[in-house]
């Protein structure tokens, strides 16, 4: 492991994890480019380095990007990947509170406390883990998006029911296309275009940066910019104090992450969401969640990466990549003679240790590029809306059609945004829907391998038994009747202070009517 | 009347139209359309449930929580459906001009309109900025990234 660290900060690997945190930056700031697309096109670039700096790179990159990702997320509430949707909950509403550098900083350190989390994961837990990861099939994945899925109730604004419809709608967009069981094409309504699916980047594309840039224009008359910003001293010491004194909450999302991130095809949306959930659910004071709290951006940003370097566990200790950018890094460790899984752990241990402990740097060097840059980042929201809105159009275009380089996915990211634009006014919020779109993918694949296998035993047997599904299951109720409690609570408390005010209102006209 | 545009109501009937949508398209085999009828049934079970609260609240004699356009915001709603208009227009200019060309277009039209002090310096900004980006999107997608866009079919082979 110490020639590992050694490897790890030779000074040209330090320059071509930089040069991958670098790229990273951009690729996640983009909406469209995705972190398995960046470390994809960057591959053949690694084939003139050492192996061990050609996966720094990568690692670095992919690292970064799971950052870099919350700052259209904060700033314009466009999620620059699918792992930041959760951070635009909370992100969004702090810039427009005039908090966005404080919202980046924030997102800044708590990816980097995350990374270092799940790069320590990598290093010392790696066999324990993967033990645990390995208990999870389909049943127990489809529990998991569904317990994914109990965030609707914090999200769902006043109204639960149309929560739970924006998630059925989410739900059904995302079951557009050939199904997983007979390869039957479901709800084509006759168009050829919609058998490959609604891109799930195209879909949360359209959920989130189309209605955001049709508000902008509607609200040009009454403001000039998103939001407010004044710079102010000693934000950044600020807020990773206020991040640093809530040890409890950083602990549980950055558990939640490395072992969301170690479960193959889970991936870094599914920790954010369940994190995001978890610190809903376990917060004293969760009425601000949605509003701007910090803790809503911490704890999607530190489970997004504790999980990006923990999905490489399962890829050094099995040869299975817990994530689409740790495929590609499999990829680019195979193209080189090198063959992930227990092999190479014998073979070529500096060269693992090396990854992880560069995984560990990445996230420091994207600490301190992000702080440095957030004042900087910042100044977006200080663009006159009149050209922002534009831009931001043009960026939703091009990124929901870079990802399949098809047309087609231009007009679905158009017609769910004119759609979710449209709803909001009838109080839909676009939260569910986006979460649907991310968990069908999920859970349907899951529920259906699971249906497979009770063909031959039974249902009941397969959905319903077993440690990890009958736990998932637990809380998956408790969190449900938590919502339901905590909303019927918060009526009554209204019902009351309504009450109180209406009676203090007729003493006081009482009074005035006796003088 | 007020009732038909009660906020609920209107969900309830729009939920129904999806519902329905989706449910015609429905087919029996239960691997292949467990997760979508699940999904349906939501839907038109949440749909039901609001049309009944709202038979409640008239039967209650509750105000109605009425969807309203407001004449003051009535320039914000035209300056919406022009720039969904451009957009528009541009998804189909897109083939003939190409995709470069046409963005630049789309922006540029999109931020001219959207400026509502036309003064000089600012309908020059409106010009220069989306140029600029289109410029740098264009080499950063397309030299970069190798994103192949669509290309003009007016005059072909142009960009």
């Amino acid at each position: 492991m110490f020639e590992g660290l050694m490897q790890a900060l030779q000074p040209s690997y330090m320059f071509w994890l930089t040069m991958g945190v670098m790229i990273g930056m951009v690729v996640g700031t983009l909406p469209g480019l995705t972190a398995t697309m960046g470390t994809a096109l960057l591959v053949p670039f690694t084939f003139a380095l050492q192996p061990g700096e050609g996966i720094a790179m990568l690692g670095g990159l992919y690292v970064c990007a799971m950052f870099s990702d919350a700052i259209p997320a904060c700033l314009v509430n466009t999620p620059g990947t699918p792992a930041a949707m959760a951070t635009a909950f909370d992100g969004h509403p702090m810039t427009l509170q005039g908090r966005g550098q404080e919202a980046i900083v924030a997102s800044c350190f708590s990816s980097a406390l995350g990374t270092l989390f799940g790069a320590g994961c990598y290093l010392v837990l790696a066999w324990p883990m993967i033990a645990i990861a390995l208990m999870f099939g389909p049943p127990e994945f489809f529990w998991l998006g569904v317990f994914a899925l109990t965030i609707i109730g914090s999200l769902a604004g006043d109204s639960i029911l149309k929560g739970l419809a924006g998630g059925a709608i989410g739900l059904l967009i995302s079951s557009v296309g050939i199904s997983h069981g007979n390869e039957l094409a479901r709800f084509t309504f006759g168009i050829p275009e919609l058998r490959g699916g609604v891109s799930l980047v195209a879909g949360l594309i359209g959920v989130f940066a189309v209605p955001q840039v049709l508000l902008m224009v509607s609200e040009l008359r009454k403001k000039d910019y998103i939001a407010e910003y004044v710079p102010k001293r000693g934000v950044a010491m600020k807020t990773i104090r206020e991040v640093l004194y809530e040890p409890v909450h950083f602990l549980r999302s950055a558990a939640i992450g490395s072992f969301v991130g170690i479960l193959p095809g889970a991936g870094s949306p599914i920790a954010a969401i369940v994190s995001y959930n978890e610190a809903v659910r376990w917060s004293k004071d969760s009425s601000q969640f949605g509003k701007g709290d910090i803790r809503g951006v911490t704890a999607s940003e530190i489970a997004t990466n504790a999980a990006a370097p923990a999905s490489m566990i399962p890829l050094v200790t099995l040869g299975v990549p817990g994530s689409s950018p740790a495929a590609v890094i499999a990829g680019a460790l195979m193209l080189r003679g090198l063959n992930p899984g227990p092999e190479l752990f014998q073979t070529n241990e500096t060269l693992i240790y090396s990854f992880g402990w560069s995984l560990m740097l990445a996230g420091i060097v994207t600490f301190i590029l992000g702080t440095l840059f957030a004042p900087l980042l910042v100044k977006i929201i200080r663009i006159p809306l009149r050209l922002l809105a534009p831009l931001i159009m043009l960026l939703a275009m091009i990124g929901s059609y870079a990802i399949r380089n098809n047309i087609f996915d231009v007009y679905i990211m158009l017609g769910i945004g004119v759609f979710v634009f449209l709803v909001k006014r009838l109080g839909f919020h676009p939260g569910p829907i986006g979460l649907g779109l991310i968990l069908g993918p999920i859970i349907e694949p899951s529920l259906i391998q699971a249906m497979y296998i009770a063909d031959a035993t039974s249902v009941g047997n397969v959905f319903f038994t077993g440690t990890i599904n009958i736990t998932l299951i637990t809380i998956t109720v408790l969190s449900i009747s938590l919502v339901v409690w905590s909303r019927w609570k918060d009526k009554a408390e209204e019902h009351t202070s309504a009450a109180v005010e209406g009676q203090s209102g007729t003493q006081a006209a009482t009074t005035k009517e006796t003088e | 009347m007020q009732r038909l545009f009660d906020r609920d109501f209107v969900t309830a009937l729009i939920l129904f139209c999806i519902g329905a949508i989706f449910w015609v398209d429905l087919g029996a085999n239960a691997k292949d359309w467990i997760f979508p009828r699940l999904a349906t049934y939501l839907i038109l079970g949440v749909a039901v449930a609001l049309t009944a609260k709202v038979v409640f609240a008239v039967i209650m004699k509750r105000l109605p929580d009425v969807v309203r356009l407001a004449r003051e915001d009535r320039p914000a709603h035209i300056d919406v459906l022009v720039f969904v208009v451009i957009v528009l227009v541009y998804m189909f200019v897109m083939y003939g001009l190409g995709f470069w060309l046409a963005s630049v277009i789309m922006t540029s039209a999109a931020s001219i309109y959207l400026t509502l002090e036309k003064t000089r310096r600012n309908i020059k900004l409106a010009v220069v900025v989306p140029i600029c980006s289109c410029i740098v999107a264009y080499f950063v997608f397309l030299h970069v990234f190798y994103v192949p866009f669509p290309e003009a079919s007016w005059w072909s082979g142009f960009m």
